[in-house]
């Protein structure tokens, strides 16, 4: 075995750090699994994975099949652990007192991430004129650590700053320079991972041996820039997060995905000083290795990713529902008003699709935070014009019917009990537009 | 052998010294922008 560098302590710290972050029991033990899902739990635990391909690519370990075997189960086990994570059930409920919510933003980023990893591997694999693994660099790994810290806490938790500002209407939380600026980190974290894994791939120190020298493939970074910095965002902007169709969000990481590969290929000729193309003949092998790999990474990064993403985005819509029944009267009575304004100004599906979230986080809620929510949402119905009211409510009323029998009884019970604690002047016109939707 | 021979780099001194200050920096900028994002959305919600 060849002496371990101090890289490799660094990213073991590293790496358990996070694990250890993701896993602790912030909001107690009783409720730990309501809140770290068992789905979510997988996503992370396998995370050491990182540690274990590492080790297989810098061993000595003879014959080359045998190290070949070890780093294919590693990436088995690295893809299914995240492929997992675009289940539903990696989000888990909302807990009061618990601000520490990676599972609204992990199981996108991982999908990414790995999926950037998967492909840059399968495509250097494939590349080779002869089978040969990669090298393996732990310097060069916790470079890229920066950059998975780059395109998952820190573009997540603008994510989520932006997730919060649409919730309430906030006109530039869908603009155009917005989603920009989280792009562009998006792009910086992705220029930091890629150059990191190839330098650790490439057994080098970053910014030691390897620097960029066929600079005519920079042109496909520019590219990449365009792609994500400025189409993506346009199109972004224009649908509206939480409102798309299905092709819609197929489209959106099949840009990301053209803009990543596009990325690799640039960065990977640039530093290795020439055009980089298949040898299926010389290399058969490798070539099957490493075109099965950009397959597993495009899984992940485009029909995956699109369902963790929709996952994210509809579980952070139920959780700040749960989050607003335990503000305090002023702030949730505000958070509410500005939300039924938005819910007011929407078309009816996208208005039925939000409003299907917020009942679930309502009857996930309880009893006691479901009539506080409730009582804050009917004093703001009540002080609205008759036509939006009626507009709300008919939905509401929709969405109502679409619930199990004992959920509707208990969101309808909540909602009578807080139209009957309103003054009468309030009560009279909120009463009127229920008989309205009931005699319709 | 050097001590940095010994760790297994084979890459001149100023040239090392200059990689890890890269990569020192790099990490304090996104663990700093991390936490700043962190108490913004503590903030916020």
């Amino acid at each position: 075995m060849p002496p371990l560098s101090i890289g490799t302590y660094v990213d073991v710290v590293l790496v358990s750090t996070v694990v250890a972050l993701m896993l602790y029991p912030w909001a107690g033990r009783p409720a730990y699994l309501a809140y770290r899902t068992p789905v979510f739990i997988t996503g992370v635990v396998f995370m050491p994975l990182f540690l274990f391909i590492g080790s297989v690519l810098s061993s000595n370990i003879q014959p080359l099949s045998t190290q070949a075997t070890l780093l294919l189960v590693g990436l088995g086990l690295f893809w299914l652990s995240a492929a997992v994570l675009a289940l539903p059930q990696a989000q888990g409920d909302y807990v009061r007192g618990l601000a520490f919510r990676p599972d609204l933003i992990l199981p996108g980023g991982v999908n990414l991430v790995k999926g950037v990893i998967l492909t840059g591997l399968g495509l250097m694999l494939a590349f080779q004129p002869e089978f040969r693994l990669p090298a393996w660099n732990w310097w060069g790994f916790t470079l890229a650590f920066w950059g998975i810290i780059t395109v998952i806490p820190v573009r997540g938790m603008l994510k989520m700053l932006m997730r919060r500002g649409r919730l309430l209407g906030e006109p530039w939380a869908n603009s155009w320079w917005a989603i920009a600026l989280r792009e562009g980190v998006l792009f910086l974290g992705l220029g930091v991972l890629m150059y990191g894994l190839l330098n650790a791939f490439m057994g080098a120190i970053p910014f030691t041996t390897l620097i960029p020298r066929l600079w005519v493939t920079w042109s496909l970074l520019g590219g990449a820039f365009v792609l994500l910095v400025i189409a993506r965002p346009l199109l972004k902007a224009a649908i509206g997060e939480g409102d798309e169709r299905w092709w819609q969000t197929i489209a959106k990481q099949l840009l990301l995905y053209v803009s990543f590969v596009g990325m690799i290929y640039g960065l990977a000729a640039s530093f290795m000083d020439r055009w980089l193309w298949f040898h299926p003949d010389s290399n058969p092998a490798g070539f099957a290795m490493g075109i099965s790999l950009v397959g597993a990474g495009f899984l992940l990064a485009v029909p995956l990713r699109a369902a963790a993403v929709r996952n994210e985005w509809r579980a952070t819509a139920r959780i700040v529902t749960g989050r607003v029944c335990d503000l305090e009267d002023d702030r949730r009575r505000e958070f509410v008003r500005r939300r039924v304004a938005v819910l007011a100004a929407q078309p009816e599906s996208q208005r039925r699709g939000n409003m299907r979230r917020m009942l679930d986080g309502l009857v996930r809620a309880g009893d006691e935070r479901r009539l506080r929510f409730l009582q804050s949402m009917v004093s703001v119905l009540a002080e609205l014009p008759a036509e939006s009211r009626e507009l709300l409510m008919r939905s509401n009323a929709a969405c109502l019917g679409e619930l199990p029998e004992h959920a509707r009884r208990e969101v309808m019970k909540a909602m009578m009990t807080s139209v009957s604690g309103l003054p009468e002047d309030k009560r009279q016109p909120v009463m009127e537009t229920m008989a309205g939707i009931v005699s319709a | 052998m050097s001590i940095l021979a010994a760790f297994g780099f084979d890459v001149s001194a100023p040239v090392l010294v200059l990689a890890f200050v890269y990569l020192a920096v790099i990490g304090v900028v996104v663990t700093s922008a991390g936490l700043y994002l962190a108490y913004r959305l503590l903030r916020a919600f």
